[in-house]
């Protein structure tokens, strides 16, 4: 099968060196199937209905929302989890109204 | 150098310096997926860390996105994620409870499951996870 690869700047399409290409079909990504900025409820609660039919790949992204200055990589209080028709956000940033950026991947786990 | 540039859906602008705005741009490099996988492990009763070691002889240590199931749901590997139907709780210095985490280095990838409080507890039963992860070729 033909192989599309793409170098990175200054870099060979030829190299054996994955590290060395910007793009390869023969690679797997990360796919964005679905991705917002939502509000979680005065408690830190939110409850996102994907309805995928699998559980994705995801990551999720919040801040205080009255301060979006700082973002953290995840929540460091609160809990995250998705199952095959949810993604559930509890108690983020300390159980406070947050803002939640979050992505689901086509990615099946 | 030539540039190769896919816009994403919706987007209609080439030329674009927005990043965001394009699925694939050859100036700035997707992380690429090399190995992906799941696995079963057990934390016995007692112990404090249980783990599951996936070997990538990359010879460097790659970005990897992990995760841990427990139950049906599926929790990222982020420092203070606890587990949450995996607790026991008898008083303030009686407290099981874990987190999921994902480390990495030149020959492996690690996803695990630890006893978050240091007490003397440990986990009060056998608990059973299964690791998700995915491993690119690109490295930190």
């Amino acid at each position: 099968m033909a192989v599309i690869k793409i170098a990175k700047p200054g870099k060979s399409a030829l190299s054996t060196d994955e590290r060395d290409l910007a793009f390869s079909s023969k690679l797997d990504y990360l796919k964005e199937q679905a991705s917002a900025l939502v509000d979680t409820d005065n408690n830190g609660d939110l409850t996102i209905t994907h309805n995928l039919g699998y559980v994705p790949a995801f990551t999720i992204f919040v801040a205080d929302y009255s301060d979006t200055r700082m973002w953290f990589s995840y929540d460091m209080i609160g809990n995250v989890y998705a199952t095959s028709t949810q993604l559930v956000i509890q108690s983020a940033m300390g159980a406070i109204k947050s803002k939640v950026y979050y992505a689901l991947f086509s990615s099946q786990l | 150098m030539a540039v190769f540039k896919v816009l994403k859906e919706g987007q209609t602008d080439i030329d674009s310096t927005d990043i965001w705005r394009f699925a694939i741009h050859s100036d700035h490099p997707n992380v690429k997926i090399k190995y992906s996988g799941s696995a079963n492990f057990t934390m016995l009763a007692g112990q404090w860390d249980a783990y599951y070691v996936i070997p990538h002889n990359l010879g460097y240590i790659p970005i990897v996105y992990g995760w841990l199931e427990r139950s049906g749901k599926i929790y990222p590997c982020n420092l203070l994620t606890g587990i949450d139907d995996v607790k026991y709780d008898a008083g303030e210095f009686d407290i099981c409870s874990v987190f999921a985490y994902c480390s990495a280095d030149e020959n492996n990838v690690y996803i695990g499951a630890y006893n978050k409080f240091p007490v003397d507890a440990g986990a009060y039963a056998n608990y059973t996870f299964k690791a998700h992860w995915r491993i690119a070729v690109d490295e930190y």
